[in-house]
């Protein structure tokens, strides 16, 4: 398999274990990429300044670690695909009454940019404020050309996956049918595909809230209940008849926890004699998805094993074989039965 | 050549960040280039604005025990070991399975690269080959180069436009399943 070749000659590049024709065949490849860069005009390249300014200071003055999680995006960039849904909520905390039905439609009838993607191939989409949005065939999306307002407002028809610039002083609303969905820096899925009967919003990092729009008559009550928030690796799908959000999990769910000191590399998950209640625990941090062990019975029980490079239901399936249990997928959290290890050897 | 120049003899190895103001001074003077040269090798403007962001705020929280002869050798080397990972976790993610073993090929597959590689840049010019990889692989600028080389800064851009334009044609005729691979990681 020349990837997983090719792999491997990254990584010996980059632990600085390789021979001299190894770092000259990364260094000759390497050279080899090279594409024009586009001309940019004066403005654009302020902007890109302050932008990479901005989150540099936003990072280093809080001390978070939250470039942890930078290498991460570019990974789930390309798990996306793979990954359909997961959904959030919450949408009560808006004072504002502006997306009502009604007032969605006023809005739209102010000039808004309406991209159409009638192509095959999914269109990169970049909006005013920097976020992403990668709209798939036959799905169009409208927003403010400018983003002047309080709140950033995009309108969706189809589907779309959205990498949002973060900005705590603008949340990012989208719009698909009855659903609203408001986050503030983040990636995710909207899918309002499907004959319109569901939408689904899955999301791949941070977190969103999903919300049903508040209705046009002042039942104002109603959205709070009807909502959800999502984080991580979870998604909800909204079926348009019944009004209901059904929670779950991403199909193929990624770390959302970012290595330790900036080390490009996923977490380990090797293992030697290691008890299974401490394996599941470090899965449970490294994908930010609950995981249920039935009783107790698991005490005793011990993994062994490297599965660092299998995706999560992978990593289930072994961890599940080797001591004779079973989990299932309970809406957004995993249960894991079994009858412990005092009867196998 | 990349990271020896860190270390070279003449010079002492200086923390380059003694005060917030030299934060903000470094960055305002590199990132332009830094980002240009992240965005040419990973052709995502996301990606290069990550690296950046990402470089710089290695850089503050490092800045207590960094030390480093040449500045700017050191930023391009860092952002080129950036891209360099980008790729890698790129590959990693195409993949079902991967493992820290090498796998029996692999000897086969660098004598394929090798050949492959070889066959492209083994076309260029001595004097272009090593232009071409002072500039593109070190992140050296066309001045620099011409300064280093006692020539004239326009010969060293004419040298490198060949390189490039030499290079797309022969890596876009070559058949081999590998570089088609190569290639197509870059998007």
């Amino acid at each position: 398999m020349s990837k997983e070749n090719f792999y491997t000659l990254l990584s010996r590049y980059r632990s600085g274990n390789c021979t001299d024709q190894e770092k000259r065949l990364v260094e000759q490849w390497f050279a080899t990429l090279d594409e024009e860069i586009p001309q940019r005009t004066s403005q654009e390249n302020n902007a890109i300044e302050e932008r990479i300014w901005n989150a540099i200071q936003h990072q280093t003055e809080a001390e978070k670690p939250v470039f942890q999680m930078m290498i991460w995006k570019w990974a789930s960039a390309a798990v996306i695909i793979l990954a359909l849904g997961w959904a959030g909520y919450q949408y009560k905390n808006s004072r504002n009454p502006l997306l009502t039905n009604s007032a969605v439609s006023s809005v739209i009838h102010k000039n808004l940019t309406t991209e159409t993607n009638s192509t095959n191939q999914p269109k990169a989409i970049k909006l005013p404020d920097g976020s992403q949005i990668e709209l798939s065939p036959s799905s169009s999306i409208a927003y403010e050309p400018s983003f002047s307002g309080v709140r950033r407002e995009v309108f969706l028809e189809g589907k779309a996956f959205f990498r949002v610039q973060r900005d705590t002083e603008r949340p990012f609303f989208v719009h698909t049918g009855d659903v609203v969905t408001k986050v503030l820096g983040t990636s995710f899925w909207v899918n309002g595909s499907e004959d319109k009967s569901a939408i689904e919003v899955s999301v791949l990092t941070g977190k969103v809230s999903v919300s049903q729009h508040a209705r046009a008559d002042g039942t104002e009550t109603s959205k709070i209940k009807d909502g959800v928030i999502l984080t991580a690796n979870q998604r909800v799908k909204y079926t348009v008849q019944t009004r209901s959000f059904e929670t779950g999990l991403v199909s193929n769910p990624v770390p959302v926890m970012a290595e330790k000191k900036g080390k490009p590399v996923a977490e380990s998950f090797d293992f030697q004699d290691n008890p299974f209640s401490e394996v599941i625990a470090k899965l449970e941090e490294t994908y930010g998805i609950e995981i249920i062990l039935e009783d107790e019975t698991f005490t005793g029980c011990l993994f062994s094993g490297n599965i660092t490079k299998q995706p999560l239901f992978t990593k289930l399936d072994l961890l599940c074989n080797s001591v004779n249990a079973s989990y299932e997928v309970r809406g957004t959290r995993i249960l894991i039965s079994g009858k412990g290890c005092a009867v196998t050897n | 050549m990349d990271s020896d120049s860190l270390h070279s003899a003449e010079q002492t190895p200086r923390p380059i960040i003694l005060h917030k103001n030299d934060f903000e001074a470094l960055y305002r003077e590199y990132w332009q280039r830094l980002y240009d040269f992240a965005l040419c090798k990973t052709h995502d403007k996301d990606v290069a604005e990550e690296i950046v962001q990402d470089l710089f705020v290695n850089i503050w929280e490092k800045r207590k025990e960094l030390r480093v002869v040449n500045v700017q050798s050191y930023l391009f080397v860092s952002v080129r070991n950036k891209v360099i990972t980008y790729y890698k976790q790129k590959v990693f993610a195409d993949l079902d399975t991967a493992s820290d073993t090498v796998a029996p090929d692999y000897p086969l597959f660098l004598e394929e690269l090798e050949a492959a590689l070889q066959g492209a840049m083994g076309q260029l010019p001595q004097k272009t080959h090593d232009i071409f990889l002072l500039n593109r692989f070190e992140g050296k600028s066309a001045r620099e180069i011409a300064a280093k080389l006692h020539i004239p800064e326009r010969t060293v851009e004419y040298h490198i436009t060949q390189a490039l334009r030499q290079l797309k044609v022969l890596l876009r005729n070559s058949t081999t399943l590998l570089l088609a691979f190569i290639s197509s990681i870059t998007f």
